[in-house]
């Protein structure tokens, strides 16, 4: 864990030196007013005289106060640049993480409990070296103060600091109860989050059930849990710890005060120490809050640092979130790369015994083998469950599945990152747009060339369309695409893969939202064009007999695979689905 | 400051007690803060003298510091606690108002971004509740108090007191004024971010099979490059008026200093008093330091209250009308001149009028956006209509409420809305009143009783989120399910059967079958074979009627637009 924000520091050392120096001078500053004071004092009850007259003092005093000011105000900015940018890099390493390997298995928690993660956790991590390099310029202060007093009397200084050193013995102790209390109070947090971000989703059910009474009651019971959660460790470390360092200095006060009072009335303390003393304890009692609160600080970072651990994908090494590739945090964006060739153009592609088993409902696929040739659109199809998508997924990687790919004869290790742009693209069966406009949506970084995204929009019959939208490819879609139609996301999705000329299309049931003409068109435009290499989820019969090769599943086997006709004579399977006849 | 005042007065109301006892704490507490420098004067005096007993001062000084810190203390739990159920209770109201707002604002706003609202901007609220109201009104009193105590103890010292006062007090206001912008362009940046990962969780699909990674970190880097920024804005600002107010404090320092020197000179005021106005100069400083510290979190907390404010006058377009109209049974329902558009100038539906008569099934065909699925939100009020008047058993629609509507109407959209719950759970929309008897029944009428024999736990069987274990076939038997528990008069059927296979679909056209008894249905499918059974036909184009009839006369009219679809070699799967 410490090695965890070493890590984050090590991302940009000089800002966090820059912070920590910053923080040494916000703090020091501070003590200058204590011998401004004390000659002050001393002046009034001329026991001593300073030779300051008492306007120069007061100038001092002010001036001490500027400085202090200026040193917290660029102290402050630069906090806020450390924090922001741990919280930046850790949220980008896992979040890169995740989307570099999740595909299309399940998360690791829902989106709600993820977006907490990334917003609290993040946070409860990167903010606590801030604070520990405060609690350093603190401590560098404490010491400076200390030194002071005991130049001036080392018998009441050092008696004042015993009770401080055993209250922080005691709050040592004590630090392993607040990271289990913590966590549990996280973790109430989480489910509330988790379960408020599925009903703000999930509006539409409810409001249609008219069942918003009994969704509250159940947020009701989440909330409460979460308040007595967080209130337990609030009571610990707000009333026990507080208590505790507090009543520590006012004892340690109190003893002064008696010793002060014997060596004054001996006359060897004057007022002026008086108040020097109880200025610069003010200021160690400071440190020692501070120096606690940020040890349960960084107990409670290892917490949170655990949970971003444990929504990387299994694979993935726990130092994965601290990893160190520049956030571009400043000066120009480096260009997004490009598309890259991988391997010639496909000319055929071989999948050899592929398997995959989802982990909780233990269905998928077993031990699949199909060809596909350049320029033929193969056919997937079979009953619900039957293992299509899975099928797809498994070939692009989406899914890690076992077996062996081969690409114009050589073997594929790493489908995931092979399968994408020139080689591939894909429309999946649910496609996803994102609150963007139109034409962000299609092409999602890709160069915008007039005529390549104009060729894409027609291929996915998309042109009508646009033209009816009050402004065209600038719409915003709204969330999720949720301003156009079921078809008009589908076939976004479908102008998106075409932009991107792959060799192979991969879809899944790309026209489960579509009318009957427009699906004729998209596979007429799609079938006229056969320079494509074509491997889709369908149970259309016009795109049956367009397939040059069917693949037939069935519980997540391949029982038949060949063109329609010959299926239709020998394979049981493709006359039922053809037929629509129920099996028992 | 009213909103603040209501916003106090509806949550606090219902905690009198703890309020009670916490204000009860606060003031002991401050009564002791102000009495402890009084006797520290006391002391200071007493030690003038040599040989004076100087013990019963420092004792009491003792005792009183640590009682102030235990009641400060206590009240700092106390008004957390308060905070919290206040929040809770408002977090509560806020998530009921956004679940009865209308399908217009859903559209509008992310669920990320209303996540952002009800559970981030609460959670800075909980320090408007237990911070701002209780600290902050506990620490304008100790002022007071100091600056009372100031003019008894010189007129002089308790002007300088109260001009420096009033003086930070008149910067607070430009000063804080400013930087409410700032805060709100750093929550909105936060919030885009939530919606940003909201929205690219969801589509891991879309971005892997595209290889759209690189496109989204870029993306994700602008967003935290803009977060930088603001964040860095706003604290630095926040901090100004603490900064000014720590400059004041120094000079406030000098002139007591100053003033005390000249006075004592002249016999008018004795060296314990003017360490104890020094001691309250500090004491005055603090609690001013300790008020603009959670000002910072105040105004914050005033841009969060602004955005729920905002939130929470969100009114639906939809207005209930007196309700208790709708006879029993199922429904007849007529447009009348229906004319509807999302953006009143693009309009999507135009001058629709038919009937349908209760007990008969309608299906809708046309093309992507012909206003399909637009006509059938109009009817659960999703929308209210422009111009027209649907009627429902002869009540105008707008004169029934949205939630007796909800009630005898049952839809199945296309996107199945799952929660990350067990199946009952999903099944009853936490409605405890539904038995597992009921739900057996149901998941029976639609076959799926085997299905639920394999999940592991029955009935209790968790669903990840977006239903990852489900098939979308199975996830839309689900929704099949949902509509059979809820009962409804009539039925709406949205492409739900678009993701079926053949066999399946076969499966679930009894099921619809069975649910269409008795009750009076409309089924929107873009397939054909999904209209086998119905009694009407409605075909859109462009938001106009082409072609409205009985579905057997529509399909025996050659020249009927109907049956060229029929004719037009698209059939599919199912014969």
């Amino acid at each position: 864990m410490k090695n965890g924000l070493f890590k984050i520091i090590m991302y940009a050392p000089q800002l966090y030196l820059l912070n920590a120096l910053l923080q040494i001078f916000r703090s020091i500053f501070l003590l200058l007013p204590g011998p401004i004071i004390a000659a002050f004092f001393d002046s009034i009850s001329h026991r001593h005289q300073s030779g300051w007259n008492l306007w120069t003092l007061g100038a001092l005093l002010v001036g001490a106060g500027i400085a202090r000011v200026l040193a917290m105000l660029s102290s402050v900015a630069t906090d806020t640049t450390c924090v922001e940018t741990g919280k930046a890099l850790l949220r980008r390493n896992v979040f890169q993480q995740i989307i570099m390997k999740t595909g299309a298995r399940t998360l690791p928690a829902s989106s709600g409990d993820m977006l907490n993660r990334f917003r609290e956790d993040a946070h409860q991590v990167s903010e606590p070296i801030v604070y520990n390099l405060m609690a350093f310029g603190a401590g560098v202060q404490a010491l400076i103060a200390i030194i002071t007093l005991l130049s001036i009397n080392p018998l009441i200084t050092i008696v004042a600091l015993i009770p401080m050193i055993g209250s922080n013995i005691l709050m040592e102790r004590m630090t392993t109860r607040i990271r289990a209390y913590h966590r549990e109070s996280r973790q109430a947090a989480g489910a509330v989050s988790s379960f408020l971000g599925e009903v703000l989703k999930n509006t539409q059910a409810i409001q249609l059930t008219g069942t918003q009474q009994y969704v509250i009651a159940h947020l009701r019971h989440l909330n409460e849990k979460r308040r007595q959660t967080t209130l337990k460790s609030l009571f610990f470390t707000n009333v026990v710890l507080v208590s505790v360092s507090r009543n520590t200095t006012n004892i340690a006060f109190g003893i002064i005060l008696l010793l002060a009072a014997q060596a004054m009335q001996q006359g060897s303390f004057t007022v002026g120490e008086l108040a020097f003393f109880i200025l610069y304890l003010d200021q160690i009692t400071a440190f020692i809050a501070q120096f606690s609160i940020g040890l349960a600080k960084r107990k409670q970072a290892g917490v949170s640092l655990q949970r971003l651990q444990a929504i990387l994908p299994a694979d993935v090494p726990e130092n994965a979130v601290v990893d160190q590739s520049p956030l571009h945090l400043r000066g120009t964006y480096p260009a997004l790369p490009q598309p890259q060739r991988q391997a010639e153009p496909l000319t055929r592609l071989e999948a050899r015994n592929l398997t995959y088993l989802h982990p909780q409902s233990k269905k998928g696929i077993e031990d699949i083998s199909f060809l596909l040739l350049r320029g033929t659109c193969t056919v997937v199809t079979g009953r619900i469950g039957s293992g299509k998508s899975t099928l797809l997924r498994s070939l692009l990687g989406l899914l890690p599945a076992s077996g062996a790919i081969y690409w114009n004869g050589q073997q594929i290790t790493n489908p995931a990152s092979f399968f994408v742009p020139p080689q591939s693209a894909y429309t999946p069966q649910v496609p996803r747009l994102c609150s963007e406009t139109l034409r962000q949506n299609i092409l999602m970084g890709l160069p915008d060339e007039p005529e390549r995204l104009h060729a894409a929009i027609h291929a996915a019959v998309m042109e009508r369309d646009i033209q009816m939208l009050e402004k065209g490819l600038e719409t915003v879609v709204g969330p999720k695409g949720t301003k156009l139609s079921g078809g008009q996301i589908q076939r976004t999705a479908a102008a998106r893969m075409f932009l991107r000329e792959p060799d192979l299309l991969v879809f899944d049931d790309l026209s489960s939202a579509l009318d009957v003409e427009t699906e004729r068109q998209l596979w007429e435009r799609l079938f006229t064009n056969r320079a494509h290499t074509c491997l889709l989820v369908s149970h259309r019969r016009f795109a049956l007999q367009q397939a040059d090769q069917i693949l037939v599943l069935q519980d997540g086997r391949l029982v038949a695979a060949g063109p329609l006709e010959q299926l239709l004579e020998t394979s049981e399977a493709m006359r039922s689905l053809w037929n629509g006849t129920i099996e028992s | 400051m009213k909103r603040y005042l209501i916003l106090l007065r509806t949550y606090l109301f219902s905690q009198r007690f703890n309020v009670c006892i916490l204000a009860l704490l606060l003031l002991g507490g401050i009564g002791l803060e102000l009495l402890s420098p009084l006797l520290l004067q006391n002391f200071i005096d007493t030690l003038q003298y040599p040989s004076s007993s100087f013990f019963i001062p420092v004792l009491l000084f003792f005792c009183f510091t640590i009682f102030n810190q235990l009641c400060t203390t206590f009240a700092s739990y106390l008004s957390e606690a308060v905070g919290w159920r206040a929040t809770n209770e408002l977090r509560v109201d806020l998530t009921l108002h956004c679940l009865n707002l209308d399908m217009h604002f859903h559209k509008a706003h992310t669920p990320g971004e209303l996540l952002e609202r009800v559970d981030g901007d609460i959670a800075t609220l909980s320090d408007f509740f237990s911070n701002f109201v209780f600290v902050m009104l506990g620490r304008f009193l100790l002022l007071l108090g100091i600056i009372v105590i100031a003019f008894m103890a010189d007129w002089r010292a308790g002007l300088l007191f109260l001009i420096f006062t009033i003086f930070l007090f008149s910067l607070f206001k430009p000063i804080q004024k400013r930087g409410v912008p700032m805060f709100q362009a750093a929550r909105q940046a936060d919030a885009e971010l939530a919606s940003f990962f909201e929205e690219r969780l969801s589509s891991l699909e879309d971005i892997s099979g595209n290889g759209a990674q690189p496109y989204v970190m870029e993306r994700l880097n602008r967003l935290s490059r803009r977060i930088l920024h603001t964040a860095r804005l706003s604290s630095v600002y926040g901090r100004l008026f603490s900064g000014a107010l720590e400059i004041g404090a120094k000079a406030l320092m000098a002139a007591i200093l100053t003033l005390g020197a000249y006075l004592s000179r002249h016999g008018q005021m004795s060296l314990g008093t003017i360490y104890a106005t020094f001691f309250y100069t500090n004491l005055l400083t603090n609690s001013l330091i300790e008020i603009t510290f959670h000002l910072d979190g105040f105004q914050k907390a005033l841009a969060s209250i602004q955005r729920v404010t905002e939130l929470h006058s969100a009114t639906s377009a939809i207005v209930d009308g007196e309700g208790g109209l709708l006879p029993d049974g199922p429904l007849a329902l007529r447009f009348e001149h229906v004319t509807f558009g999302y953006a009143p100038e693009k309009l999507v539906l135009h001058d629709i009028s038919f009937e349908l008569r209760s007990g008969r099934t309608l299906g809708i065909l046309g093309r992507t956006g012909s206003g399909k699925t637009t006509l059938t939100r109009l009817l659960y009020r999703g929308y209210d209509v422009q111009q027209g008047t649907i009627l429902l058993g002869n009540t105008d629609i707008r004169r029934t409420t949205r939630a007796e509507l909800c009630a005898r109407i049952g839809v199945v959209t296309q996107d199945v809305q799952l929660f990350q719950a067990s199946i009952r759970e999903n099944l009853t929309l936490f409605n405890p009143n539904i038995s597992d008897t009921e739900i057996m029944h149901a998941l029976a009428e639609l076959h799926l009783t085997q299905w639920l024999a394999e999940q592991p736990h029955g009935l209790d069987t968790v669903l990840t989120e977006g239903g990852g274990m489900l098939s979308s076939g199975e996830a839309q038997l689900l929704a099949f399910a949902r509509v059979f528990l809820h009962n409804p008069d009539i039925v709406i059927l949205d492409e739900a059967s678009s993701r079926l296979d053949p066999a399946t679909e076969r499966l679930l056209q009894q099921a619809i079958g069975r649910l269409l008894q008795g009750r009076t249905g409309i089924i929107i499918a873009h397939h054909l074979d999904t209209i086998q059974r119905v009694d009407d036909i409605l075909i859109l184009e462009d938001g106009h009627i082409r072609e409205h009839g009985e579905r057997h006369l529509l399909a025996s009219d050659p020249t009927s637009r109907f049956s060229q679809l029929i004719q037009s070699g698209l059939t599919e799967v199912i014969a």
